[in-house]
C-alpha cells in the first residue's frame, strides 16, 4: 500500500486541473465572479426552470411584432427602442440606452469641443420655440443684433412652436457660410424682428466672466463642466485676480453639470487635499475622491456660488464642496438633486449605455437625491440655497445683467455684506 | 486469489515503462481539464457571452449585414451585461427589464390601437371585455390627429402638441354612473378633480395667451405677475392617460368630470361602481347584442329561434375579437368572409368558415358611427350579401382593426393590431392567407 502513497497527488492534481478548466474563461478576460458557482448550482437544482427565460419572452415578442403588426416599422428602430425600455425599467433617470446619433451628440459635449457651426447663441427651450439665454460676442448672431431674451418662433420660415430644443438647433445649425433667417420675438419692446445672418463656425466657451459693472466683483459664469472647463476657469479667474476684485460670485445656473473630473480640478484651487465626495458604488464598496494636491491658492475674497434647479451634478458637488468647507455662500433656488456617476459603455454600433456606476455624497455626508410624486414634479433633493431668491422673470430680465438680474444683485448684496 | 491477482496487475500497471504512465496522466489530466470547462461551459449557457473573448467578437463583425444589424438577442445579451456588470444596485430584475423593452417597442410603435397595459389596467381591460365595467362605466379612447401622427413615425419634426391624444367617450355601459350623468359618445373629457386634461387644444391656447402677453405693452412687474401664472396654470395639466385611468379604473369614491359636447361644457360629480354590461339585451327596436368574453354562446341561442333577427350594434366597445371569430368558425355557413390584411399588403389571415352550419335567419344590423371593433367586422363581414343582411344606419367608425391582446409574466400586457379587415383583397395583396384566425389572443408563459 505504500506504494500508493505517491500517487495521492494523482486525483489532486486531476482536481486541479478540473478547477483549471472551469475557471478558464475568466482566466482570459481576467476577470472572477461568483456568477458561474450561482449559474452550476442552478444547472444541478431540482426546481422547475422558469418557462421563458427573460431573453427568450424579449426574442419571442420582438419577432412577433415584427411579423405580426400591422403597420410599419423598422426594425433596427424596434430594436433601440427595446434597449430605451429595458435600460428606462430601472427606474434611474440618469441610467439611459443612447442611440448612435445621441451618443455621437452626447459625446461631444462632454469633451467640450462644442464647435460648431451656427450663429453662436445659447438657448433653452420655451413653449414659443426657444429663448436666447446668452449670444456670444463676435458671432453671426451677436453681429445681427440678436439679443439675450429674445424668444425664437421661426427659423428659414419654419415655426419652432412645439420642437425639441435640439430639433430646433438643428434647424439653426448648417453648413458654413450659409444663409439662416431666425424671427425672434424682443420681449421688451413686443415686436417681432427677423434677422438673416450667414452660418459661422462657433466655440462655444464653457466657462467666461467679467467684472461687474461699477463693482469691484468677479463674475464668472460656469455652463458645463467639460474637459476643457478647468483651463478656462482658470485663466478666467487668472484674468479678473489682475484686477485685484473684492469678491466673486460663480454662476452655476442651469448648469447641467458633466464631468466630475472636472469639478474636481476647479475644485483643487480652493482646497488641497480635502476629501470632495466619496463614492458608494456596488455592494457597498466606498471610495474616497480627494482634491488634488499643489494647486490651491490662498483665498483672499468672499465667494458667492449662483444655483437653480437647473444645477445639476457637478455643479451641485462644486456649490455643496464649497459650502461644506465653509468657502462659499449659496444664494438661488434649490438644485436638482442628481448625486450620481455614470460611466458610458460604447456597443459595437455606435451606441452606448450610460449608467450610473456609483452614488456620491459631499463631505458633510448629505444625500441629495432628488425626489418626485408620480407625474414628475419635484418634492424633495437636491442643495438648499443659503439664501433663497427666486428670479424675477420680466420680460427684460437678462442673466448675468446686474441691472435686470436679481439673483445676481441679492449675490452682489451678500458679498457686500462679508466685506 | 483473483483479486489479489488484480491488484498486482495494477501495481504492476505503475510500474509500466513512462511512456504509457505518461499517457495515461496525460489523459487523467486532460479529461479533467475538459471536465471543467464542459461544466462550466454548460452552466452558462444561459449566462451572458463573454463579449472580451475576441473569438465572439470577430464572428459578429463577419456576420452579413454589418455590425448595425446585431441580431435582437445578442444586442439584449450585451446591454444586459453591461448592467449586470457596472449598474450601481446590484440586485436587478432580468424579467422586469425584458418586460420594459417590450414596452419600449409597444409604445415606439405610435399607434393608438397598440398599447402597453401594466397590471392594473390590464386587468380591468380583461374585465371590460367581459362586459364588466369599473369607474363611471365608460369606454374612453385616446384620439390622436392620424396625420400628425404619420408624419411623426416618418421622423419628420412635428409640433410637439400635435401629439398629445384627446380622451373621448366611445362606448357607455348600460345603467352606469356616466349614463345617468348624460355622458354621451363622441363627448371629450376635459377636466378631472379639478385638473383639466391636457391636450393639443389646452397647448395652443397657452402658447397665445403667453405671445399676447409678451406682445403686449405692460410694466415688467405685470408681465412678470402674467407670464408666471400661465406657467403656473399650465403646470397643472393631467396627461390624458392618467384621466383615462381616472375614470375608468375603481370602484369607490367619486370623480368630478367636466367634458365638452360641440360647444358646450357640462359637468358633474359621479361616483364610481362596478356596472355590468350583459352581452344581450332585448328591446323593442331589436337586440343590443356586444362581443364580450362568452357571447358567441347567446349569439348561438339568439340564432337558434330562426326567426329573423334585428341587432343592435350601436354604442359598442372594441369588443373581444375571439368572440368574433368563434362566432364566424363555428356559426356562420361554410364561406370566405374576408381577409386581415396589413398595411403593406401582406395578409395575415383570413376570416372563413368552415362550419357545416345552416344559413342564418335574414339578419338586419343596425348601425352608426358608434359600431366599431369586432362589431364593425361582423358588419361588414356579412353585409357583402344584401340578399341576406341589410345594414341599417349611416356610416361605421373605421375601426376594423383585429387586436391582439398578450399577457406577459407579470401580469401585466399588451395590445397590438395585426390586420385591417377586408372583404375583397386588393391587386396588390398577392400574398395568400396561410392560416384561418384562430385563436386571438396569446399567453405568454413565464
Amino acid at each position: 500500500m505504500s506504494g500508493m502513497g505517491k500517487w495521492i497527488w494523482l486525483p489532486v492534481a486531476c482536481a486541479g486541473l478540473f478547477v483549471a478548466g472551469f475557471m478558464s474563461p475568466d482566466l482570459k478576460t481576467g476577470h472572477v465572479s461568483a456568477k458561474p458557482l450561482a449559474n452550476l448550482t442552478k444547472r444541478f437544482s431540482k426546481e422547475e426552470p422558469a418557462t421563458f427565460e427573460p431573453r427568450e419572452l424579449f426574442s419571442n415578442v420582438f419577432a412577433s411584432i415584427g411579423k405580426d403588426y400591422s403597420g410599419s416599422m423598422d426594425q433596427r428602430e424596434l430594436k433601440y427602442s427595446a434597449m430605451e425600455g429595458l435600460v428606462g425599467s430601472l427606474g434611474d433617470p440618469h441610467t439611459m440606452f443612447m442611440v448612435p446619433d445621441i451618443s455621437r451628440e452626447f459625446k461631444k459635449e462632454t469633451s467640450g469641443q462644442v464647435d460648431f457651426v451656427g450663429i453662436g447663441a445659447r438657448l433653452q427651450p420655451d413653449p414659443q420655440g426657444a429663448k436666447i439665454v446668452s449670444v456670444f460676442h463676435g458671432t453671426p448672431a451677436y453681429n445681427a443684433g440678436i439679443k439675450s431674451g429674445d424668444i425664437i418662433l421661426s427659423v428659414n420660415s419654419k415655426s419652432m412652436n412645439g420642437l425639441a430644443i435640439d430639433k430646433i438647433i438643428s434647424n439653426i445649425r448648417g453648413e458654413k457660410g450659409t444663409d439662416v433667417t431666425i424671427t425672434v420675438l424682443r420681449v421688451s419692446t413686443g415686436q417681432k424682428l427677423t434677422f438673416t445672418m450667414k452660418r459661422n463656425k462657433v466655440l462655444t466657451p464653457t466657462a467666461d466672466g467679467f467684472m461687474l459693472d461699477g463693482k469691484q466683483i468677479a463674475y464668472v459664469q460656469v455652463f458645463g463642466f467639460a474637459d476643457t472647463t478647468p483651463q478656462q476657469f482658470e485663466d478666467t479667474l487668472n484674468t479678473l485676480d489682475a484686477a485685484k476684485p473684492k469678491g466673486l460670485i460663480i454662476d452655476l445656473r442651469s448648469n447641467p453639470g458633466g464631468l466630475l473630473e472636472a469639478a474636481r480640478t476647479m475644485l483643487s484651487r480652493y482646497i488641497a487635499d480635502k476629501v470632495v465626495v466619496t463614492m458608494r458604488g456596488r455592494e457597498g464598496i466606498e471610495q474616497e475622491v480627494p482634491a488634488l494636491s499643489d494647486m490651491a491658492k490662498p483665498l483672499t475674497y468672499p465667494i458667492v456660488v449662483l444655483v437653480n434647479e437647473d444645477s445639476a451634478s457637478a455643479s451641485e458637488i462644486f456649490a455643496g464642496v464649497m459650502r461644506d468647507y465653509k468657502l462659499a455662500t449659496i444664494v438661488g433656488e434649490h438644485t436638482y438633486g442628481k448625486s450620481s456617476v455614470q460611466n458610458l459603455f460604447p456597443m459595437p454600433d455606435g451606441s452606448s449605455a450610460k449608467v450610473t456606476i456609483a452614488k456620491y455624497y459631499l463631505p458633510s455626508g448629505v444625500n441629495m437625491d432628488r425626489k418626485v410624486d408620480e407625474e414628475g414634479k419635484y418634492i424633495s433633493g437636491g442643495l438648499l440655497p443659503d439664501v433663497n431668491v427666486s428670479l424675477n422673470l420680466g420680460p427684460a430680465t437678462v442673466v448675468g445683467d446686474l441691472k435686470t438680474d436679481n439673483q445676481l444683485q441679492k449675490a452682489v448684496e451678500v458679498i457686500e455684506s462679508k466685506l | 486469489m483473483a483479486f489479489e491477482d488484480n491488484k498486482r496487475r495494477n501495481i504492476n500497471l505503475m510500474a509500466k515503462p513512462s511512456a504509457l504512465r505518461i499517457l495515461a496522466l496525460v489523459v487523467a489530466g486532460g479529461a479533467s481539464l475538459g471536465g471543467g470547462y464542459w461544466l462550466r461551459q454548460s452552466s452558462d449557457s444561459a449566462a451572458p457571452i463573454d463579449w472580451n473573448s475576441s473569438v465572439a467578437h470577430e464572428t459578429l463583425v463577419a456576420s452579413a449585414g454589418g455590425i448595425q444589424d446585431l441580431p435582437e438577442s445578442d444586442y439584449y445579451r450585451r446591454v444586459v451585461d453591461i448592467l449586470d456588470r457596472n449598474y450601481v444596485d446590484e440586485h436587478m430584475d432580468e424579467q422586469k427589464m425584458a418586460i420594459g423593452a417590450i414596452r419600449g417597442m409597444i409604445t415606439s410603435l405610435a399607434d393608438p390601437l397598440a398599447s402597453y397595459m401594466t397590471k392594473e389596467q390590464f386587468a380591468v381591460f380583461l374585465k371590460n371585455q367581459s362586459g364588466e365595467f369599473e369607474g363611471i362605466g365608460v369606454e374612453l379612447k385616446l384620439n390622436w390627429n392620424d396625420e400628425k401622427l404619420a408624419k411623426y413615425k416618418k421622423d419628420e419634426q412635428v409640433d410637439s402638441s400635435d401629439l398629445v391624444p384627446d380622451l373621448i367617450v366611445t362606448a357607455i355601459a348600460p345603467g352606469s354612473p356616466a349614463e345617468k350623468a348624460g355622458i354621451k359618445i363622441g363627448d371629450r373629457v376635459e377636466s378631472v378633480d379639478g385638473r383639466w386634461v391636457l391636450s393639443a387644444r389646452r397647448i395652443e391656447q397657452f402658447r397665445t395667451n403667453l405671445s399676447k402677453i409678451r406682445e403686449s405693452k405692460l410694466t415688467s412687474e405685470e408681465m412678470n405677475t402674467r407670464i408666471r401664472a400661465q406657467f403656473d396654470g399650465f403646470k397643472e395639466g393631467m396627461s390624458p392617460v392618467k384621466a383615462k385611468d381616472l375614470v375608468t379604473m375603481g370602484t369607490s369614491g367619486k370623480v368630478i368630470l367636466s367634458w365638452q359636447r360641440d360647444k358646450e361644457v357640462l359637468k358633474a360629480e359621479i361616483a364610481r361602481q362596478n356596472t355590468t354590461w350583459p352581452s344581450v339585451i332585448k328591446t323593442d327596436g331589436g337586440v343590443q347584442f356586444r362581443f364580450f368574453t362568452g357571447a358567441e354562446k347567446d349569439f348561438e341561442q339568439l340564432l337558434s329561434t330562426n326567426e329573423p333577427l334585428i341587432i343592435d350594434l350601436r354604442n359598442s366597445t372594441q369588443g373581444n375579437f375571439d368572440t368574433l371569430l368563434k362566432i364566424v368558425e363555428k356559426l356562420a355557413p361554410a364561406k370566405r368572409y374576408g381577409y386581415f390584411v396589413h398595411d403593406d399588403g401582406k395578409v395575415q389571415s383570413s376570416l372563413e368558415s368552415k362550419a357545416t352550419a345552416k344559413p342564418w335567419p335574414a339578419l338586419t344590423f343596425i348601425v352608426d358611427t358608434s359600431t366599431r371593433g369586432a362589431a364593425e367586422i361582423l358588419a361588414t363581414a356579412f353585409g357583402v350579401d344584401k340578399s341576406a343582411t341589410k345594414i341599417q344606419g349611416g356610416k361605421m367608425a373605421g375601426e376594423l382593426s383585429l387586436i391582439r391582446t398578450t399577457l406577459l409574466p407579470d401580469k401585466s400586457g399588451f395590445a397590438m393590431p395585426i390586420g385591417k379587415f377586408a372583404t375583397q383583397l386588393e391587386s396588390k395583396d398577392l400574398n395568400k392567407p396561410k392560416k384561418m384566425a384562430m385563436s386571438n389572443s396569446a399567453e405568454v408563459q413565464g
